[in-house]
């Protein structure tokens, strides 16, 4: 069940300004997990250059929008494991929606948006990556059907 | 006795308790009955039928009193040794007023999945659970799991005791002013165990979420807050908070000054003062303000100040000063009569019930401005609160042994005379003398 009044879309031009806030509060939200996600000092520029690469185009980038308001966003990509038999998956690697906006399964709603864009990639199944002590996220992909599939290991070299 | 070095007083008496038996033994032969081999025709009845144990063993009147010492009083944490007379001094006050036979338990599973683990495998020991002196957010999670998977009654006394007493407060202090609390707008000054449970009570009481405002040191709960993703994982019971009342209707980043502007009721249960509260906010305040100030041993503001600024009622946690809110209003009559119910649990609703007998209590015996809940001292008051609380129990169907306000009156009067007859026997027979 899907409140009314969400639209789920491509982000349009004009709209950089929404979406850099929304990624700025996703990196932000991921820092305290773990070291390697320190914020750069300059975060919030480049969130503002990354929002402006969403909108060009290439990633798969969906905004959801309520009462004109960008409130929450998904972006990901097809990475292709070229030996395996269906080897294109969908990744998700940023999905934010605003605190005022929860629970109104509006991620669910982004995420179904994102697995049908990744399917006319080629794809036929979609991953997330997720800190590995974001225990939030974990129950909420675990809800949405989603399994464990690979671990990350990270070393500072 | 008051007055008196409590350390020596404690070595006089080595603790303050005792395990007494309460079946007449003559001689020795009488144990063929109550140990073996009488006794194992008891267990294999029990055996059968587990809940047996409620009536054949003293499981029925016998709380837990719990704690791994991580905030002991207001001392933060101690060794759990230390946190022992603590628990002792409960289990006095739960036999004293409530006729309850309490247990103190203290030990080191600091964890939260350790402690909930050890009372969970105590449960058969016991008919309720009080889990006491432990750190917040912990304590919220702990209770929360306790509740929900025991199936006896589960208390902590700084959530749901403080949050009781202090909406029994609140009811009678609306009475006072003439408002209706259910469409006020009501401030809780401090996000700690006793603000985050009341505000789960006024909810539950029929209070709207966007009514109430809850801050902590950063200022008011708010989605709009920097840190409120952090809050998801630090402690998710302000975040909910947060996402339910919107900030109230606040800007993000409100402090109390501002959060008071218009408010017709303040609980401040944060950090003990004067000076928290500053008299210019409760000016601003709409008419006839309620103030409750309720940090110990200091109030966030004293009442003399508060009436000054304009409150119309003020309470605070001090014996001293008219309004105590006391958690020893509620707990003894609340496990009084969840027990003699043998009830599966305390539901939000029980507690409701058992605010609402304190108001009306205290209404019974003229309210006003200095008289808005029951005097410590009047013992009738448990007997009451436990009536209300086995009803509600067996109304809601979460009694083993359904109990009228009626029958449960006259059980609980006996029982906690009972209480009071044996402690001052003890104390004609003895005296001060110590052990």
């Amino acid at each position: 069940m899907y409140e009314a009044g969400v639209s789920v879309r491509k982000p349009r031009k004009g709209e950089e300004g929404e979406l850099a806030r929304l990624i700025y509060r996703f990196y932000a939200f991921n820092e305290e997990f773990d070291p390697a996600w320190a914020l750069s000092d300059d975060a919030e520029e480049r969130a503002t250059e990354e929002a402006r690469r969403a909108v060009e185009g290439g990633d798969i980038v969906f905004v959801a929008e309520v009462d004109g308001q960008i409130v929450g966003y998904i972006r990901g990509y097809v990475r292709e494991l070229r030996l395996l038999k269906d080897g294109k998956i969908g990744v998700i690697t940023e999905l934010y929606v605003h605190p005022r906006f929860r629970g109104r399964r509006i991620g669910a709603l982004l995420i179904d948006r994102f697995a049908e864009e990744a399917r006319e990639r080629g794809a036929s199944r979609i991953a997330a990556e997720i800190p590995s002590s974001n225990i939030v996220a974990e129950r909420f992909y675990s809800k949405l059907g989603f399994r464990n599939f690979m671990i990350t290991y990270i070393k500072e070299v | 006795m008051a007055g008196k070095d409590p350390v020596s007083l404690h070595r006089l008496y080595g603790g303050k308790i005792e395990i007494s038996p309460k079946v007449p033994l003559k001689s020795l032969s009488d144990f063929a009955v109550w140990y073996t081999p009488g006794v194992a025709e008891v267990s294999l009845a029990i055996e059968k039928d587990p809940d047996l144990s409620f009536e054949l063993t003293s499981r029925w009147n016998l709380v837990a009193v719990i704690s791994d010492a991580t905030r002991v009083l207001g001392l933060g944490p101690l060794k759990p040794e230390a946190a022992y007379p603590v628990m002792e001094g409960k289990a006095l006050l739960f036999k004293f007023l409530g006729g309850v036979d309490a247990v103190p338990i203290v030990h080191s599973k600091r964890k939260t999945t350790e402690f909930v683990d050890l009372v969970k495998s105590l449960e058969p020991s016991f008919g309720g659970v009080n889990i006491e002196d432990i750190e917040s957010p912990k304590c919220f999670e702990v209770l929360e799991i306790l509740r929900r998977e025991l199936s006896i009654p589960v208390w902590h006394d700084d959530q749901q005791g403080t949050a009781a007493a202090t909406l029994a407060g609140l009811i009678n202090a609306f009475k006072i002013v003439g408002k209706d609390l259910r469409k006020s707008r009501i401030v809780l000054l401090g996000a700690g165990a006793a603000n985050i449970a009341l505000y789960t009570l006024l909810r539950r009481y029929g209070v709207p979420a966007s009514n109430i405002a809850v801050l902590d040191r950063k200022g008011v709960l708010h989605p709009d807050r920097d840190d409120i993703d952090k809050l998801l994982f630090s402690n998710p019971y302000k975040y909910r908070i947060a996402l339910e009342t919107g900030g109230s209707g606040l800007p993000p980043g409100a402090g109390p000054d501002k959060a008071l502007e218009g408010a017709d009721a303040l609980v401040a249960a944060s950090r003990p003062g004067p000076g928290v509260v500053k008299p210019e906010w409760v000016r601003r305040m709409s008419k006839d303000p309620i103030v409750f100030a309720l940090a110990n041993p200091t109030p966030e503001i004293w009442p003399s100040e508060a009436r000054e600024a304009g409150a119309r009622v003020v309470a605070t946690g001090r014996s001293d000063f008219p309004n105590q809110v006391n958690n020893a209003l509620v707990f003894p009559g609340v496990f009084r009569g969840a027990l003699d119910a043998r009830a599966r649990g305390i539901s939000d609703s029980m507690v409701i019930a058992a605010a609402e007998e304190l108001a009306a209590y205290a209404e019974e015996q003229g309210l006003s401005e200095d008289r808005i809940l029951p005097q410590l001292d009047d013992w009738k008051v448990h007997p009451r609160v436990a009536a209300a609380v086995a009803a509600k129990a067996s109304e809601e169907g979460l009694a083993r042994k359904p109990l009228t306000y009626k029958a449960e009156l006259e059980r609980a009067t006996e029982i906690i005379l009972r209480a009071r007859k044996l402690t001052s026997l003890v104390a004609e027979v003895w005296g001060e003398r110590g052990v």
